[in-house]
């Protein structure tokens, strides 16, 4: 009789955890307010074994990619030289340009984004599992002034926004991310629509499929909307139309990204606040 | 030994096993593939200790999972609970103490593992997956069979010997 018994506490043992399971990934979707709150506090207490962790391996991980990689580094650092070489020629145009720019905005009293204080912070963490989405992890967080939602950029432009900011450590979806959507704007026309990202596949594209109508080519640069209710300010760089594809419901336009969000070590968060 | 110890144990090896994945495997990864060693905890748990108990450790070892790799909570403890109940119920009939074993079962399960979670996760409308779901399950399914006899060896110890886990139980 003792194996039935031990059998139907087995079913019943599986069936209340999946019944749990079941619940808890129900309050997940529907923001279950003091769950989130669970969660990010059992994140801060974790947060000190996983600095402990991350001290001990990454002279591992470091010493690996020196060994295995080595060849590779020098190659890319040579091709980084000539790269700054080549930037540093642009740079003294783009200045002037800024400038005249700057003076321009002054006198029409328009705000910039350049005026928008950012904090700079180092990527302390890709995706911690294969199942992690499209994030990154730094190493900023609230008590730096951080919160939920800001913009992210690198110098070439937006890379993601912060997804949860953590008391010491943020983390940040990545403009890859199929969930991550953004209001842009075409500059050569004004015309606005909402992009989203195309996954791990093409991790430089975005896909606008909304709001295009008519003339935008090739070649046009897209910045962010902006908006009284954007979580983005006005004229982030986001990348240039590398394809315009016509669709019943209007225009699809495939963007090749500024930034290589596969490749970053540090980036800036923009402390900005979307209005309430 | 006393299911407290056991409980305190198997504590000690999920916080480590975590560490683990969220700072040493976050960045050694082979071909874009980390190995899913809380997922190979868990499916060893099911194979040393049975379904019941396997199923009950899994699950919070999964729920430990989804909050500190920010995905939807629930999720990884809904896997890991049913391929570690799963294991337990193959280890009932099959199980051999035995590195080989451990690697190929383990493999097996961790591969059923990865399906599992790619599936609920686009059940659940997130296609969370960062590479191709063959190259996760295959990448997975290997690296998680070359940790499989540490990790055996780890879990075992945790449980103690199988009769002292029957007299746990």
């Amino acid at each position: 009789m003792a194996a039935p018994t031990q059998r139907g506490r087995s079913w019943y043992t599986i069936g209340l955890l999946v019944l749990t399971a079941l619940t808890l990934l129900t309050l997940d979707f529907r923001g279950f307010g003091p769950l989130e709150t669970a969660q990010s506090g059992l994140r801060n207490v974790f947060a000190p074994v996983r600095s402990v962790g991350d001290a001990i391996s990454d002279p591992i991980t470091n010493g690996a990619d020196g060994l295995f990689n080595y060849g590779e580094l020098e190659a890319e650092n040579a091709e980084l030289r000539a790269r700054i070489a080549e930037l540093e020629g642009q740079a003294f145009q783009t200045q002037v340009e800024e400038d005249e720019l700057e003076r321009i905005r002054d006198v029409a009293g328009l705000e910039s984004v350049l005026d928008i204080p950012v904090l700079l912070a180092e990527v302390v963490s890709g995706p911690l599992g294969n199942f992690s989405g499209q994030s990154v992890e730094i190493n900023k967080g609230k008590l730096d002034g951080i919160r939920d939602g800001m913009p992210v950029v690198t110098g070439s432009g937006l890379v993601g926004r912060v997804l949860e900011a953590g008391r010491n450590r943020s983390t940040v979806q990545l403009i890859t991310d199929p969930e991550f959507t953004v209001g842009i704007r075409v500059t050569a026309d004004g015309e606005v629509g909402l992009a989203h990202g195309d996954g791990a596949g093409s991790p430089r594209q975005m896909t606008v499929d909304q709001g295009i109508s008519d003339g935008v080519s090739v070649g046009d640069l897209i910045i962010t909307s902006g908006g009284r209710t954007s979580r983005f300010p006005p004229g982030l760089a986001i990348g240039t139309v590398s394809d315009v594809i016509d669709k019943d419901r209007g225009l699809e336009l495939k963007v090749a990204l500024n930034a290589n969000p596969t490749d970053i070590g540090f980036v800036n968060v923009v402390l900005y606040e979307a209005a309430e | 030994m006393s299911p407290l110890t056991i409980g305190l144990r198997m504590t000690v090896v999920t916080i480590l096993a975590l560490a683990l994945q969220t700072t040493l495997f976050a960045d050694v990864r082979v071909a874009g593939v980390a190995p899913e060693i809380v997922l190979a905890v868990a499916v060893i748990s099911g194979f040393v200790a049975g379904p019941h108990r396997g199923a009950f450790a899994a699950f919070w070892m999964g729920l430990a999972y989804d909050i500190l790799l920010d995905i939807p909570t629930g999720l990884a403890a809904l896997t890991f609970c049913l391929v570690a109940y799963g294991a337990g119920l193959a280890g009932e009939v099959a199980f051999r103490p035995t590195w080989w074993f451990a690697s190929g079962s383990c493999a097996v399960a961790s591969g059923l593992g990865v399906v599992a979670l790619a599936v609920v996760s686009t059940l659940v409308g997130r296609d969370l997956a960062a590479e191709s779901l063959l190259t996760l399950i295959l990448g997975v399914a290997l690296l998680n069979a070359l940790f499989a006899p540490a990790i055996m060896a780890v879990v075992r110890w945790s449980y103690g010997r199988p009769h002292e886990l029957r007299a746990a139980t």
